[in-house]
């Protein structure tokens, strides 16, 4: 039973207040139509245009980039990012849930302090941190001089492997499955549990029936924040993946960066971005509306 | 390297051809560890033993890097090798362009190219600092390059639009199967 609070009392709204949201919002607005919306809109009518003799692009109404990717070369490649996208979701949900429980339930007063100390090293640049996970992982890196010095193994592959670049994904992204997850574990009244076992639950009941759905707003939004990035990821494909890793952020880049053909690359930016819309969609369908905005009414 | 190995010309772009170095390039992935221009990393990281380098790359590793530079060398395949160039230029919209022609001149100048030089591991076409780099290379006769070598036709052309998009599209084939 999840009956926090009794559903919100809306007090009327005056004209006069809903003249100061619409003031408030008017900045944020303006923000995200200039720099968002209007790249945005950008990427899209590109992604209709080509590339002149030249090498540069120019808008125009031709399909031709969205036909050039109907190619079995995309289709695997937008799979395989979405598989390393949902291995990289699952393995942070089991890593954070457990990170955030400890912390927002049995913190006391270091609560703060050990947050910080998981967000502390996420300020360090994300490319920063992915060349220092290579070196880490290097076959004459740390980890494996660790391994042949303590004579636990002759040294592991780590490099170049599927492996390598979901624990990249999930080292970068994991703070983010983290903060919301403790964010609405630090929320749950405590008497609640206490109830429970009042009332002769065990402790892994109380925390099925009780915990557990309190805090999923915060895995639903920890999986969205998670997985969206993840799927666009091209930084540890680069560095800590091998021939057969590739992501479609990979070749997202290289059209945008190295090939310079701005059109296409906006078309596969175009077709990924509907692709995690769709997804979401569905999830957020399923994941149940109501438990996103769980968040909201406990507030 | 797929298209000397083929005998085609470096430059190519003609689909039949492109066809065939995508189907050599996937071919030996089973044998790669992988595809990556990141080499001063991957040798130092030991993630790689043989890597496909830019000779000025590979001086810099052996040179600039490497504890033990004897255990390094460098070899230009019989194939061939492929030659580019970095080049200083004035961009046609450019604030000041005297100012950085008078730039480029010193930058030109023997003894500036020579600090270049010991900097990039690269050879500058300096007429009185090629002596200089050929000493920087002495090691490596491979990657000593003589100004006779840009009359190669291996040398990189600039490519057209489409040209470029067919060859990435394949590359992108090849990375990506």
């Amino acid at each position: 039973v999840v009956a926090v609070q009794p559903a919100a009392r809306r007090a009327p709204r005056s004209a006069q207040r809903t003249r100061l949201w619409g003031a408030l919002l008017a900045l944020p607005t303006a923000w995200m139509v200039t720099f968002f919306v209007s790249s945005m809109v950008i990427v899209v009518l590109l992604s209709f245009g080509r590339t002149t003799n030249d090498g540069f692009p120019v808008f125009a109404t031709s399909t031709a980039n969205y036909r050039a990717l109907w190619n079995e070369v995309y289709l695997e490649l937008l799979l395989r990012s979405l598989l390393y996208a949902l291995a990289t979701v699952v393995i942070s949900v089991l890593i954070a849930y457990p990170v955030a429980y400890a912390i927002a339930l049995h913190g006391g007063r270091y609560k703060n302090a050990l947050i910080a100390a998981i967000v502390v090293p996420f300020f360090a640049s994300y490319l920063i941190r992915m060349y220092a996970w290579k070196a880490l992982l290097s076959d004459d890196g740390l980890v494996n001089s660790g391994l042949r010095g303590s004579g636990l193994s002759d040294g592991v592959t780590f490099l170049n492997t599927p492996g390598a670049v979901v624990g990249g994904l999930v080292y970068g992204f994991v703070v983010f499955m983290i903060l919301p997850i403790y964010a609405s574990l630090e929320q749950i009244d405590k008497r609640l549990i206490e109830a429970g076992r009042d009332l002769y639950s065990s402790s892994r009941t109380a925390f099925r029936k009780i915990t557990l759905p309190i805090s999923m707003p915060g895995v639903i939004a920890g999986t969205l924040l998670t997985f969206i990035p993840a799927v666009g990821d091209y930084v540890n494909a680069t560095f800590l993946g091998g021939p057969n890793q590739a992501m479609i952020g990979n070749v997202i880049q290289s059209q945008y960066l190295v090939t310079k053909d701005y059109p296409i690359a906006a078309a596969l930016s175009f077709v990924m971005m509907a692709v995690i819309v769709v997804l979401v969609l569905i999830y957020i369908k399923f994941a149940g509306s109501e438990s996103l905005m769980g968040e909201d009414r406990a507030l | 390297m797929a298209a000397l190995l083929l005998d085609y010309d470096v430059n190519t772009a003609k689909a039949s051809e492109l066809e065939e170095m995508k189907k050599l390039l996937i071919s030996q992935k089973e044998y790669l560890r992988a595809y990556s221009s990141d080499d001063i990393n991957n040798m130092v990281g030991g993630d790689a033993w043989v890597h496909h380098m830019w000779s000025g790359d590979f001086l810099y590793l052996q040179q600039g890097v490497a504890d033990d530079p004897t255990v390094l060398d460098f070899e230009a395949p019989r194939e061939g090798t492929p030659i580019n160039s970095d080049t200083y230029a004035i961009p046609t919209n450019a604030k000041h362009p005297g100012t950085a022609m008078v730039f480029i001149d010193y930058l030109l100048r023997p003894e500036n190219a020579i600090k270049n030089m010991n900097y990039l591991y690269y050879p500058f076409p300096v007429k009185d600092a090629l002596p200089a780099f050929a000493d920087l290379a002495k090691d490596v006769p491979a990657c000593n390059v003589e100004i006779s070598d840009l009359e190669n036709e291996d040398v990189f052309r600039l490519l057209g639009a489409d040209e470029i998009q067919r060859r990435a599209a394949m590359w992108t084939e090849v990375k990506a199967s």
